[in-house]
């Protein structure tokens, strides 16, 4: 303890503390660079990952013999006939036909229709059959659910999914070892109406089958015989990951029945996972799948985020590979054996983990860091703009008309910020096509950037306090975060970085005004997206507020109440005077 | 003339805004669900909170045998006889009237705060903005313990001030029983013994008449407020250091703890007693500090308090580590209610989670404690040895200052 005394007299006397307070915004870099290096170099390199296992010894992925096989074959081929034919009809007809087909296995069946009205999906209508499979040997409180939409993500027709979904379920009546319920539900789509079930499970549904373990989405979109690899994606919204003895069960069996597996679309097989290339690719998808969940073309495991259902979907990719659709079959059912295993709900293991390869992670301790760190950065940056107001040094009042001032502004501000989605909702009226209503948007951030130093111009003692709440305001959004969706927190700190550089003293207008455009929130994130999408994606932001209403995804809201309000605030600061009175003040310091 | 119509105006203004406006646009963007669903955690606890309150109100008016009550039955039949619709409106008197006396209570020659700061350090405080809107009875217990220090300062100006100091005292205990030291420490603002006396004989009369009253109108409050607050009968997971321990221990071992923790919340209460003699409204503080730190059902409200009185009855210049402080305080706040939803609703973390941020948060708390404790014993410091030298005053406040961010 007196070592530690006499370290802090020390540190005190030599003055270490206002040298630092000196460097701040060079600290603040620093972190940036450290945080950055930190998941793009560190967390892929050797020894700070390991190899995933089954941490529930109850899972017991294949120990039983999977018997989805050879002898089903020709009850799946029957089934996908029927349902290809089927195509033609629309889906009020095809969903009362299979529901026959289920009534006959003795499922409960129903039909949920669903109906939305909001301002962007304008009353989507659809309907929804589900059935429950009472299981023999249960109480009716846990169920297993398995889900395969008439539709995939890319809009093509799934016969191989819906037929196995509905093969697999008479399959299962003949067995006498479910200790959970058995959900068969399949939607027209796996996005928006797959979530107004689930959303109407947890609250009026009229058939229901007690709290939902796990759930899996089949598709198979061809009408193919034989598959070539297995796509397991798990990225559900908001930050939301399913256990990771869900995902290692699905890809340990999958890898079992020697199907290749992939994760988030990668060909993972074709990556050798000891190659740190591969590694750093699968981090950087995965986080930029976590950023952009509810944006990109919903899956179908996203529906069930929120609700502690742990969901996956398994895609089938490629025709004519060495697995067929048995093999296909085989997987969820082998899945489903293990859950039925379980006595407690999915509690082992992680639910905070980056997936490097299918077989390897990295928990939340070894990457949290990056996330505080940027988190820092910020704060160190609100420190640095504090000390230029001199309230902290001085015996200064500390509130007078310039506080204030900047404290109203803030408010206003931040009120502003959260209207805006009713301010794109009025674009949007304006009969403009989506296309115009992106690039409106966009242009008129340009326009604000250059023309808002007309309207108004903070003192020097305002800029600083505007410019200290600013980036106090996103490190806090951004503590927030990191616990809750890693991929966004860490995006986000990343992507407005630029912010923080064009704040700093002796920086040209040109210079200032370029940092600011790239750190806008709406322009940072519409070239990104556009960049993983590989396309202009103009409707990115009626994308946003539709995802928001429809599906409960944060991403809108999260951006328009943090990164927005700090990006305004940095704009106004900008436009402030120099600061003539900074001078005396450091005087003083000294 | 003209000042007085603009002060007028601001007022009108200030109420409008904060016990009106404010109000209803929260309530017109539905944020009291939200708060219910995010911050609950932080500002209620079965023992304050306004659910609990009308869950008393209805078994008062139906059932009047009152098995599982958990408000003081004052406080409780207080409300009955108010409509629901005004209950809002009795918290907002309290609150201005929490603002009056919060302004009137001048420390002059200790800092100089002026009565506009101390009016925006009130008003922009928001966790006791929160805890207003939330409706929790700490709206209460801090307006009487702020009257009693205002009376307990100003009684040689006030008629019967040590009388109303010492109702209001009791008041403030009646509501949460952990206020009790605050009495102790409170003898310490009257210089004669006779005064001493009075204080004393009027607080404990005040407090055995209202339980006395309270015994009539109800006598399980006993069982259910005090013992099951002090005795921690009311397992839920809150932000104070005590549920954690509980959610895991033996039952043999529980009273023992319980006597422990509960020794370890007063067991500073003589030495603060003793050692700050001649400052009892900063050591009222210190030790209210320390017991939210280690009480069993402790909010942020509380909080709220603590660092209002922190920023106007302390030297804040003498202190270190306010940076720290702050962004101490500050993310933990933001991260309680993260981890508590991460935990209760997601299922994906567990109660570590939570308790971790509950300790980093009460680390920061003690921060301000520490600042506190130094910022008086420099006070006391610079009274004895500067006090017939100015100039030596001014260089050694300077000198200090230096390393105080």
């Amino acid at each position: 303890m007196s070592l530690l005394l006499t370290l802090i007299n020390r540190v005190v006397e030599s003055g270490l503390i206002w040298k630092i307070l000196k460097i701040l915004p060079i600290i603040s870099k620093l972190l940036l660079v450290i945080s950055v290096a930190l998941i793009f170099g560190i967390v892929p390199m050797d020894g700070s990952f390991r190899n995933t296992y089954i941490s529930e010894n109850a899972l017991m992925p294949n120990q039983a013999y999977s018997q989805f096989r050879e002898t089903e074959w020709n009850i799946v081929r029957g089934f996908r006939n029927e349902i290809s034919s089927l195509n033609i009809w629309n889906l009020d007809v095809r969903n009362r036909i299979v529901r026959n087909w289920l009534d006959d296995f003795g499922l409960e069946t129903d039909l949920y229709q669903t109906d939305f009205d909001s301002p962007f999906s304008k009353g989507l209508k659809s309907e929804v059959l589900y059935g429950v499979l009472n299981g023999q040997r249960c109480d009716g409180t846990e169920a297993m659910l398995i889900a395969a939409p008439w539709y995939n993500s890319e809009n093509s027709y799934n016969v191989g999914g819906v037929s196995v979904a509905v093969a697999l379920t008479k399959f299962f009546t003949n067995w006498p070892v479910w200790s959970k319920n058995i959900i068969l539900v399949i939607p027209e789509t796996p996005g928006v109406d797959l979530r107004a079930w689930v959303e109407s499970y947890h609250k009026d549904l009229k058939i229901t089958g007690g709290s939902i373990e796990s759930a899996m989405i089949l598709d198979y979109a061809m009408d193919s015989d034989s598959f070539d690899h297995l796509d397991v994606e798990y990225i559900g919204l908001n930050g939301g990951l399913p256990n990771l003895d869900m995902v290692n069960t699905a890809i340990h069996v999958a890898e079992h029945e020697g199907v290749k597996v992939s994760i988030n679309g990668m060909h993972s097989f074709s990556k050798p996972s000891h190659e740190f290339k591969n590694r750093l690719e699968h981090i950087a998808v995965g986080l930029q799948k976590m950023a952009f969940a509810g944006l990109e073309p919903l899956k179908g495991h996203e529906a069930f985020s929120g609700w502690r259902i742990q969901a996956i979907t398994l895609k089938a990719v490629g025709h004519g590979g060495g697995s067929d659709i048995t093999t296909f079959g085989r997987i969820p059912e082998a899945v489903t054996r293990s859950v039925n295993n379980l006595l407690e709900k999915f509690h082992q293991s992680f639910f905070f983990y980056l997936l490097l390869s299918p077989k390897l992670f990295v928990s939340i301790a070894n990457y949290i860091p990056a996330a505080i760190l940027l988190s820092v950065a910020y704060a160190a940056m609100s420190i640095h703009a504090i000390l230029k107001t001199g309230l902290l040094t001085s015996n200064d009042k500390f509130i007078d008309i310039q506080s204030i001032e900047a404290f109203v502004i803030y408010v206003v501000t931040l009120a502003v910020s959260i209207l805006y989605r009713q301010f794109v909702a009025f674009i949007q009226n304006n009969h403009l096509s989506t296309q115009q209503q992106g690039k409106f948007i966009l242009i008129l951030q340009i326009f604000f950037v250059f023309t808002s130093y007309r309207v108004y111009v903070p003192k020097s003692k305002t800029k600083s306090l505007i410019q200290a709440m600013a980036f106090m305001h996103f490190s806090l959004a951004l503590t927030l975060l990191l616990a809750l969706n890693f991929g966004l927190c860490f995006g986000m700190g990343v992507l407005a970085y630029p912010m923080a550089l064009a704040v700093e003293k002796n920086i040209s207008k040109l210079k200032q005004r370029l940092f600011l455009l790239i750190s806008n929130p709406f322009i940072a994130i519409f070239f990104m997206y556009s960049f993983t999408q590989d396309k202009w994606s103009w409707n990115l932001f009626n994308l946003m507020i539709s995802s928001w209403d429809n599906i409960g995804c944060w991403t809108w809201p999260v951006v328009s109440s943090s990164w927005l309000v700090s990006w305004i605030l940095v704009v106004i600061s900008c436009n402030g005077e120099d600061e003539a009175a900074d001078e005396p003040k450091k005087a003083k310091q000294d | 003339m003209a000042p007085f119509y603009t002060n007028r105006l601001l007022i009108i203004a200030y109420i409008a805004t904060r016990y009106v406006l404010f109000p209803h646009l929260l309530k017109m963007f539905n944020a009291e669900q939200m708060m219910l669903q995010y911050i609950d955690v932080l500002f209620n606890t079965p023992f304050i909170s306004y659910k609990t309150l009308k869950e008393c109100i209805l078994f008062t008016q139906f059932k009047n045998n009152g098995s599982n009550l958990n408000q003081m039955p004052l406080y409780v039949s207080l409300f009955a006889n108010i409509p629901e619709q005004l209950h809002f409106y009795m918290f907002a008197i309290i609150d201005v009237l929490t603002l009056l006396y919060f302004l009137r209570l001048d420390l002059s020659h200790f800092v100089s705060t002026s009565l506009k700061t101390k009016f925006w350090i009130y008003t922009l405080n928001p966790l006791t903005f929160l805890g207003l809107i939330m409706q929790t009875q700490f709206v209460f217990t801090q307006f009487f313990i702020i009257v009693a220090l205002y009376y307990c300062l100003n009684y040689k100006a006030n008629k019967n001030g040590i009388y109303k100091a010492a109702i209001s005292i009791a008041m403030a205990t009646y509501l949460d029983i952990y206020n009790i030291g605050l009495s102790l420490v409170c003898l310490n603002f009257f210089i004669t013994l006779k005064q001493k006396k009075q204080y004393a004989i009027c607080f404990i009369s005040a407090l055995t008449s209202m339980y006395g009253v309270s015994y009539l109108i109800n006598p399980n409050f006993i069982d259910n407020v005090i013992l099951s607050s002090v005795l921690f009968k009311e397992q839920y997971p809150n932000i104070g250091l005590w549920w954690y321990f509980f959610t895991e221990m033996f039952q043999e071992y529980r009273n023992f703890f319980k006597f422990v923790f509960n020794g370890y919340c007063y067991i500073f209460v003589i030495p603060i007693f003793l050692r700050f003699k001649s400052y009892p409204l900063q050591a009222a503080m210190i030790l209210f500090t320390w017991i939210t730190m280690f009480k069993p059902y402790p909010t942020v409200g509380e909080l709220g308090f603590i660092l209002t009185a922190f920023v106007s009855w302390f030297d804040m210049n003498v202190i270190e580590n306010k940076l720290i402080m702050g962004l101490l305080v500050m993310h933990s706040l933001v991260l309680l209610p993260v981890f508590y939803h991460l935990w209760i609703t997601v299922g994906s973390g567990n109660s570590n989670f939570f308790y971790a941020m509950t300790l980093v948060y009460v680390i920061g708390l003690a921060l301000v404690l520490l600042g506190m404790i130094k910022s008086l014993l420099y006070k006391e410091y610079i009274t004895i040895n500067c006090d017939d030298d100015n100039n030596e005053d001014s260089t050694s406040g300077k000198k200090l200052n230096l390393v105080c961010v």
